[in-house]
């Protein structure tokens, strides 16, 4: 085979992806003008990879929401599910061929913070569809890189550590040691834990960076306790939170210093799974968990085991919200248009939430919401968790904080 | 030399009228199939020209995006900015490839992969650039007399690279030097002993690759205005190896047809069904296992097929094959 056949080869497989294209450029002529009795939502989550539990959390609090409400004001509700797998340039990919092949009228997406930001500055520039983010809690999305166009339904990193730094100081203790994972969203949630807990009187010991990936913790344990502090505030998310928690307890650190933990990790199921005992006594900040005591969670609760056969994670209820403000914005507005769904989310929409009920803050883009601190229990050899303080309609600042960062 | 002045007419008559046929989201895909176009091409020439085969070609697709779009906020000149893109790349090709180049086979594979996973901690770990958030632009090609903003004229900008990319890689390929490199690859030890510096002819390519990796990385992120780690990441590094392999290895429009195939596959499956990567797994063995040489070798394959039956007719009615192309005509 010489040169010249090569060539020619080439040319003609040019030619057959040109073939293919036309194909597909004449199916997808009669998609278009979707009839308007058609409501398209496109969520891009993250399905696969690294962070599939909390985008499967999503989707099943999505669907179990859409199971019962599929008409929305006469019309009908249609689904788009795709996966980013983690990756924000996909998620760009996945948002191109929703909005111009699918033509959908709300996106909803960020299983990730980094996702949620590159997700945000597309439909910040392009102005065609309202998102809904829903997870991303990078504060600077209700401050510097609020987008009207964006709109929060999960919490705020701010949220989390605030109320923790003031629970810890004011509840626990005035001295801790703060251990976190050494990456973005770790800083964010150290400064903002920081200031709160000096702010109410507290003095922070040491500060621990665990790098990502961190399998054995121990020269920081054994740091903690010639330290003795009054708690250990840990911010460990993925796999390396329940192995810390494990070693906490192996140490014997668990009676001797309060553990408070701030990524909502402790009390999911696989935690609980991996690590059994050690999380009791343990504390932990959230907006949500599934023994919270009120009608709407309880039905929720009900609903979503019988749907799944498991429980409710805060992941879930985040899709759940995610749809029911979706729906109300679109009864409110009585259209799908985009400037009408962004006018009535700028007037503020509350929403009776499992975790409580909400307020959608039009200043921050954020809902205003409890925080709840919860502690583990163990009672006839079964784990659960118990409610011991609730801190009422957290709101985040309207402003950045100027925070000492670290 | 003919059939290259062909190939470039189709290729810009391709780009020209594509868009007049297809719908706005095929446009946009053809665009990403054209830049990773590039990247796959750039890549295919180390390793089906140079024997090198590399597990940090990311590396150049990230520093250039990453250029484009952090000096975006000082620069808004296309030339500028991709040029810089570039040369940075070629500095980190000649760089890391003086090293990597000293070592074969596994070992090289190893080295390249080190250096791109260094950068993906330095990017993701450090305060500048947005970390592992990445960074976003809103930088928009800007050619000194027009500024493109609509997706159809950054697809024809991208066709014009795609086209010069391909041009100046195939005068490479046919270069003197290309071709001692290709000697290079089949034979070093001869090449070695005809008195050619061996480890020059492989540096060299290395920049060269590395350069026009620079500028599709670069062009990437006109396109999607964002770059992120993730760019450095294995994952693109092997995603590009697979593109490589299955377009067809050792032929310069061959990686062009993977990077086609693996983007419109991922595409549609994965819109299809949650467990894409698995079905993506199964078609990548399929056509490793039963076409050996990628997919352009296998319309080679179907062509030579009806080439010989044409050949065989003629033979049986003992004629050439170009009398019975005429005989054909007045019958």
């Amino acid at each position: 085979m010489n040169k010249k056949n090569i060539f020619l080869f080439g040319i003609v497989s040019l030619i057959s992806i040109f073939l293919v294209a036309c194909n597909g450029g004449s199916t997808e002529g009669a998609e278009k003008g979707s009839d308007s009795d058609e409501v398209k939502l496109g969520f891009i989550l993250s399905l696969t990879g690294n962070f599939a539990f909390m985008g499967e959390g999503i989707k099943d609090g999505i669907e179990l929401y859409f199971e019962e409400n599929e008409v929305i004001d006469g019309k009908k509700v249609q689904l788009i599910f795709e996966d980013d797998a983690g990756d924000p340039q996909a998620a760009l990919r996945k948002y191109e061929q929703l909005t111009l092949k699918q033509n959908v009228d709300i996106i909803g997406g960020g299983t990730i913070g980094s996702i949620a930001a590159a997700l945000r500055d597309k439909v910040d520039a392009e102005k065609s569809v309202p998102m809904i983010n829903v997870v991303g809690t990078g504060n600077t999305l209700s401050w510097d890189n609020r987008s009207d166009y964006v709109w929060r339904t999960s919490f705020s990193a701010w949220q989390y550590a605030s109320t923790a730094g003031k629970f810890a100081a004011e509840e626990v203790g005035k001295s801790t040691v703060v251990v976190s994972s050494d990456y973005v969203a770790g800083h964010e949630i150290a400064t903002d834990f920081i200031a709160n807990f000096e702010e109410h009187g507290g003095n922070i010991e040491k500060i621990i960076w665990a790098p990502v990936g961190t399998s054995d913790f121990s020269s920081y344990l054994t740091q903690i306790n010639e330290i003795k502090p009054d708690s250990v505030f840990m911010f460990i998310p993925g796999a390396d939170g329940p192995r810390f928690v494990q070693q906490y307890n192996d140490f014997g650190l668990r009676d001797k210093y309060q553990l408070i933990e701030g990524s909502a990790m402790l009390n999911a199921p696989s935690t609980i799974k991996a690590v059994a005992d050690a999380v009791v006594g343990g504390q932990m900040i959230t907006n949500y968990f599934p023994e919270l005591d009120n009608a709407v969670n309880n039905e929720f609760v009900e609903k979503f085991r019988e749907k799944y056969g498991k429980e409710p994670d805060n992941y879930a209820v985040n899709g759940y919200d995610s749809a029911q403000l979706i729906v109300e914005a679109i009864k409110k507005a009585g259209s799908v248009e985009v400037d009408q769904i962004v006018k009535v989310l700028e007037e503020g929409i509350s929403i009776d939430s499992p975790r409580g009920p909400i307020e959608i803050d039009p200043f921050t883009n954020n809902p205003i919401q409890n925080m709840y601190v919860i502690e583990g229990k163990k009672e006839n050899d079964t784990i659960s968790f118990e409610l011991i303080k609730t801190y009422e309609k957290i709101q985040m600042p309207k402003e950045a904080t100027n925070y000492k960062e670290y | 030399m003919k059939s290259t002045i062909l190939t470039i007419f189709l290729l810009v008559a391709a780009v020209f009228v594509l868009p007049f046929l297809m719908s706005p989201f095929l446009v946009y895909m053809i665009t990403e199939v054209l830049i990773m176009g590039i990247f796959a091409m750039s890549l295919g020439l180390i390793m089906g020209f140079g024997g090198l085969h590399s597990l940090g070609h990311s590396a150049f697709f990230g520093l250039g995006a990453y250029t484009v779009v952090v000096l975006s906020q000082m620069v808004s000149s296309i030339y500028v900015l991709l040029l810089v893109a570039i040369l940075i790349a070629c500095a980190f090709a000649f760089v890391t490839g003086l090293i990597a180049i000293r070592s074969k086979g596994i070992f090289f594979l190893m080295l390249t992969f080190a250096f791109t996973q260094m950068l993906y901690l330095i990017f993701s770990q450090s305060g500048y650039w947005g970390g592992a958030d990445g960074l976003g632009t809103s930088i928009k090609p800007n050619l000194g007399f027009v500024e493109l903003t609509s997706p159809l004229s950054l697809f024809y900008l991208i066709g014009g690279f795609f086209i010069l990319s391909y041009l100046l890689l195939r005068l490479f390929v046919n270069s003197p030097l290309g071709t001692g490199l290709q000697g290079v690859m089949e034979n070093e030890n001869r090449m070695i002993a005809l008195g050619y510096n061996v480890r020059n002819y492989k540096v060299i390519a290395y920049i060269v690759a590395g350069g026009f990796a620079g500028l599709a990385g670069g062009l990437y992120a006109f396109k999607t205005q964002f770059a992120s780690p993730d760019l450095f990441g294995v994952h693109m590094a092997a995603t590009v190896i697979i593109m490589v392999y299955i377009g067809g290895m050792g032929t310069l429009f061959g990686p062009v047809l993977g990077a086609g195939i693996y983007i419109f596959l991922q595409n549609y499956v994965s819109t299809m069904t949650d467990r894409w990567s698995l079905i993506m797994g199964l078609i990548f063995i399929a056509l490793v296992l039963f076409n050996r040489g990628g997919a352009l070798h296998l319309i080679q394959l179907l062509i030579g097929k009806v080439s010989s039956y044409k050949l065989n007719v003629a033979k049986s009615k003992g004629v050439s094959l170009n009398e019975l192309a005429k005989n054909k005509g007045t019958e």
